[in-house]
Parts: C-alpha cells; sequence; structure tokens
C-alpha cells in the first residue's frame, strides 16, 4: 500500500455510528507448554504443537457461535487493538489428563477470567466447551457501560500506539498494566475516525493470519484425531500389558522356562507398545511439521508487513494531528 | 584379533558372573564424556563364531556341579550331581538365552548421546546418555541400565521376580567386527548362563526411493524431494 493511498484513506469522511455491545475477541494461540516439561516426562512436542493450535482454533470457533462476541480471530501475538483477549498454556497433556490455564483479560488490563481447566485426555472438545461457556458468561455478566468502555479504551490503546501526540492524554496505564480512562475524545473527532479506518485496515491483517490458522487447524485436526484414536488403542495395550504382569506370577513354575519367558515376554511387549508409540510420534511430527513451518513463514511475512504499515501509520498520523493542532493554534 | 577377543570374552564373562550376585544391583555409574566406542550401523551373525548352545551349557553345567561338590565337600557331605531345581533353572536360563540371541541382523543407531539395537520380532534396547546416571527405563515391568564399561556398551535389564538380562557389546578395533555376550541370571540359579555372537558389518543398500514415515499416509515415498 503506498503512502499516498494511506493519507487519502486518512482524510476520507467516516460515519461514527453507534457500536453493538458485543466484544470483539482475540484467542492468542496457546502456550503449548514445552518450557515446563519435565525431562523425564513423556511429552511429543508435535503434538503438543498441534493441540496449541486446535485447541485455540476450536476455542475460537465456539466463541464465533455467541451472541456475546462480535469478531472473534485467532492471533499470534498479542496487540494494543483486542477489546477482550484469551491467552491459555497447556499445563497438562500426557496421555492420561488435559489442563489449560486460562486467562481472558480486557483492554483495561481487567482479569476477568483466571482458571485451570482440567479433563481427561480424549475429552478435549468438552473442556474446550467448557473453557468458551465460562468465557462467554463473563461477557454476559457486564453491564453495558463496561463493553462500551473496554470497546472504547481498546480503540484509544490503539491510538496511543500509532499516534501518542494525538491520544496520549486520553489513557494511563499503572505498572501492573491496568488502564485508566483520563479524559474521551468527542464523538467528531477527525482523528479519531481517522484511527477507527486505520484500525479496519490493519484487521484486514489480522484476518488473513486468522484464516490461515484456521485453514491449518482444519488441515490437522483429522490427523490429531486419528492420534487420539491411536492413543485411546495404544492405552488398551498397556492395560493388558498390565494384566499380563499380574497374571504372570501363577501362570508357571518358578525357575521353568516358561516363567522365565512369560516375564520377558511381558517387558517386552511394554517395550515394543512405548517404542511404537515414540515412532509413530515422529511419524507425526514429519507429517505436521512442514505445515506448521509453512505457516510460520507466511505469519511472520504478514506481521513485519504489518509492523511497517504501522510505523508509515505513525508517521502520517503524527503529521496530520501535528497539522491540524498548528491550524487550530493560528 | 579372534584369539583376544575369546581371552576377553572368558575374563568377562566370569566379571558379569561376579558382577550378578546381587539382584538389584544396576550398573555401576562410569563417567564417560562422550560416546566410547562406535558401533552405528547393519551387523550380520557370523554364525560360524557364535558358540555352540550345548556345549556352552555342559561347560556351565561343570561349573555349577564342581561348585556344589567343593561346597559339600568343605561341608562334610560327598557328592550328589546337581539338585533337580539348579539343572532345570540353569536349562530355562540358557532357552532364554538362545531365544533372545536369536535374531541375525542388528541395525544400531548411535548419536551423540543415545543408542539403539534394533532387534527383530524384539524390542530395540535403549541406551540414553543424555540424562545423568545409568537408567534409561524403568517402569513396573522392569528396569533397563546402560553403562559404557571401557569401549565395552552394557545393556542390562532387571524384570520382575530377579530376572537379569545383559548384553555386553564390544566392537574390533578395525570397527567391522562385533561380539555381543548376552548372560541371562535369576535367583532360582546359583550360576548364570552366558552366550557370545559375532557379527559382521555390512553396508545396506541405498534406497531406491526418498522415503519418510508418517502418522496418517503411512510411509510416503518419492523419486524426487519430499512435499508433503
Amino acid at each position: 500500500m503506498r503512502a499516498s493511498f494511506l493519507l487519502l484513506l486518512l482524510l476520507a469522511p467516516a460515519a461514527f455510528a453507534d457500536e453493538p455491545l458485543s466484544v470483539d475477541a482475540t484467542v492468542l494461540l496457546f502456550d503449548d507448554g514445552l518450557a515446563d516439561v519435565a525431562p523425564d516426562d513423556t511429552v511429543f512436542p508435535a503434538v503438543r504443537r498441534v493441540e496449541a493450535l486446535l485447541w485455540s482454533y476450536s476455542l475460537s470457533q465456539q466463541l464465533r457461535a455467541s451472541a456475546a462476541f462480535d469478531i472473534v480471530r485467532i492471533a499470534a501475538r498479542p496487540d494494543d487493538l483486542t477489546e477482550l483477549t484469551v491467552t491459555g498454556k497447556i499445563a497438562i497433556s500426557n496421555g492420561q489428563r488435559i489442563a489449560v490455564d486460562i486467562v481472558a483479560r480486557d483492554s483495561l488490563g481487567n482479569a476477568w477470567l483466571s482458571q485451570r481447566f482440567e479433563a481427561e485426555s480424549g475429552d478435549d472438545d468438552a473442556l474446550i466447551a467448557e473453557v468458551a461457556r465460562s468465557v462467554e458468561a463473563e461477557v454476559l455478566a457486564k453491564d453495558t457501560a463496561t463493553i462500551r468502555r473496554i470497546r472504547e479504551v481498546a480503540l484509544l490503546r490503539y491510538g496511543v500506539r500509532l499516534a501518542p501526540t494525538a491520544f496520549g492524554d486520553f489513557l494511563s496505564e499503572d505498572e501492573s498494566g491496568r488502564v485508566t480512562v483520563e479524559r474521551l475524545p468527542s464523538r467528531d473527532d477527525p482523528m479519531v475516525a481517522r484511527l477507527q479506518r486505520v484500525r479496519e485496515a490493519t484487521f484486514l491483517v489480522s484476518d488473513v493470519i486468522d484464516e490461515k490458522f484456521r485453514e491449518l487447524g482444519s488441515e490437522i485436526s483429522n490427523v490429531y484425531r486419528l492420534w487420539g484414536e491411536y492413543l485411546a488403542q495404544n492405552q488398551d495395550y498397556q492395560q493388558e500389558n498390565l494384566r499380563r504382569a499380574e497374571a504372570s506370577d501363577s501362570l508357571y513354575k518358578e525357575g521353568t522356562f516358561e516363567a522365565y519367558k512369560r516375564v520377558y515376554d511381558v517387558y517386552k511387549w511394554h517395550r515394543q507398545t512405548v517404542q511404537e508409540q515414540d515412532k509413530l510420534a515422529v511419524a507425526f511430527g514429519n507429517e505436521v511439521n512442514p505445515r506448521f513451518a509453512g505457516i510460520d513463514e507466511r505469519v511472520e511475512e504478514l506481521l513485519t508487513w504489518m509492523d511497517s504499515k504501522n510505523a508509515e501509520w505513525y508517521r502520517l498520523l503524527e503529521a496530520l494531528f501535528e497539522v491540524e493542532t498548528r491550524r487550530e493554534t493560528l | 584379533m579372534t584369539g583376544s577377543l575369546s581371552r576377553y570374552g572368558l575374563v568377562s564373562a566370569l566379571l558379569l558372573i561376579a558382577g550378578c550376585a546381587s539382584v538389584e544391583q544396576p550398573l555401576p555409574v562410569v563417567e564417560q564424556p562422550t560416546m566410547a566406542a562406535e558401533l552405528g550401523g547393519a551387523w550380520e551373525r557370523d554364525f560360524a563364531r557364535d558358540d555352540d548352545v550345548n556345549a556352552t551349557l555342559q561347560r556351565a553345567y561343570r561349573v555349577l556341579a564342581r561348585s556344589l561338590s567343593d561346597q559339600q565337600r568343605y561341608g562334610g557331605a560327598g557328592p550328589t550331581g546337581l539338585p533337580a531345581g539348579e539343572a532345570q533353572s540353569l536349562v530355562a536360563l540358557a532357552r532364554l538365552v538362545e531365544l533372545i540371541t536369536r535374531p541375525s541382523v542388528l541395525k544400531i543407531t548411535q548419536t551423540d548421546d543415545r543408542v539403539l539395537v534394533h532387534r527383530k520380532d524384539d524390542f530395540s534396547l535403549s541406551c540414553d546418555f543424555s540424562a545423568q546416571g545409568t537408567v534409561s527405563e524403568r517402569s513396573v515391568f522392569g528396569a533397563e541400565y546402560c553403562a559404557w564399561q571401557g569401549t565395552d556398551l552394557v545393556s542390562l535389564n532387571v524384570l520382575p521376580g530377579g530376572l537379569r538380562v545383559e548384553h555386553r557389546f564390544t566392537v574390533s578395533d578395525d570397527g567391522h567386527r562385533m561380539r555381543v555376550i548376552t548372560t541371562a541370571s535369576a535367583p532360582q540359579s546359583r550360576t548364570p548362563f552366558s552366550l557370545r555372537r559375532f557379527y559382521k558389518k555390512f553396508e545396506e543398500p541405498a534406497p531406491a526411493y526418498d522415503c519418510v514415515e508418517t502418522f496418517s499416509m503411512k510411509r510416503v515415498c518419492s523419486t524426487s524431494e519430499l512435499d508433503l
């Protein structure tokens, strides 16, 4: 996009319509939690990464279906545009249990929800549905004034980043990230209208990134479903191995070949089950990692492009504000 | 080379017998900053050099009988032959070792901190040296220990009931031959049973296709670079 076009966009008239009282939410890609995994834990990085994407994707889909939300996007990094940001971190996913730590924070910096959700492995759909219901309940519990305020603050926060000279006085932020509204711009402030237009343009990029993640989520959900079926079957095998181990003592006379072979075989079956799982986890990574690499590259390109555009918006908005305030002073 | 391997094998087997006295004693931790030998590659059995199971069993019998005889003599009683339980247990261990050492090919992958010995119809012996200590795997089904002892790689499986299976891998100086001594011991037998298997390194033919294992599509192969 060329600078002249950006300038035209900023100078065009804008209507300042009343906004509907639902919120826009951004679901940040879940933290896969791999940094906190103990070396002895059996955790497969590729599987965790897929879980982080799919659970973010699933949560965003469920929030989209709720009337409490206007637009819900998946994003790779936090931004100043968002009215409500939902972050998640996978705390446990070990084949037996899953747990995610969820925080939903509004544009004022208030945490609406900070909670761990847990379920048995394989019940991830139910777990994410519970997260979605909890986030939705928090939105529905807020009064109209609160919703309107977080919408206004989200726009002003974006303004502070892009045109600090024009918007810097409207908000203050304490050390903990809590935002206080010092004053509000008038409804016909031309800078606000420009800011809204710039935000719409930025949202287009956010939508492209969101779409990329959705495509990937849709692509790999089938592989992950197969993995879940395999894990369930694998657990059955291990239960069977345990049953065999417990039954071994009474089957054969001590010191016989049959008794030794039985003990050895039970260990062998257990190790083969574990090693097959390791092998399939590598195969899982071989299948999904190239897809992640592809999207990582594309998202990085888009974010870099957006950063460069933001720098350009910053320069233009600051220049326009200076021109207008100088004209008013004269 | 053969002679030195055999002599070393005898000493090693005796040390193994001594080392197996305590059932719960894992392998000693030997500080080994790097891999002490290169085992990686494909190895095929050299059947001509292998121990004969029956001859080895007879030798073990004689050793055990002599040991019992000495005990009885010093205890004041005359020799009466092997007790039935001892004999049965020794034969059982010999059959187990023979079964375990049956694969004619071993494929070993070795990295900076890991050795994996792939065996047909059996689990892969796994030696992970990335963590401190010698335990590679432990569960209710048993434990797997690994250590370098000199330039020998020793893998020990300690199984429920005190059954222990140890593999000692020794590679010749030129890296083309390998000897594996497999020893089984159990509380029911005062004598462990050891068997030597010999291997020659061979080059596997290069694959004609570029293949990758995937989860949902199994093995995917192509004559050109794969694009998943």
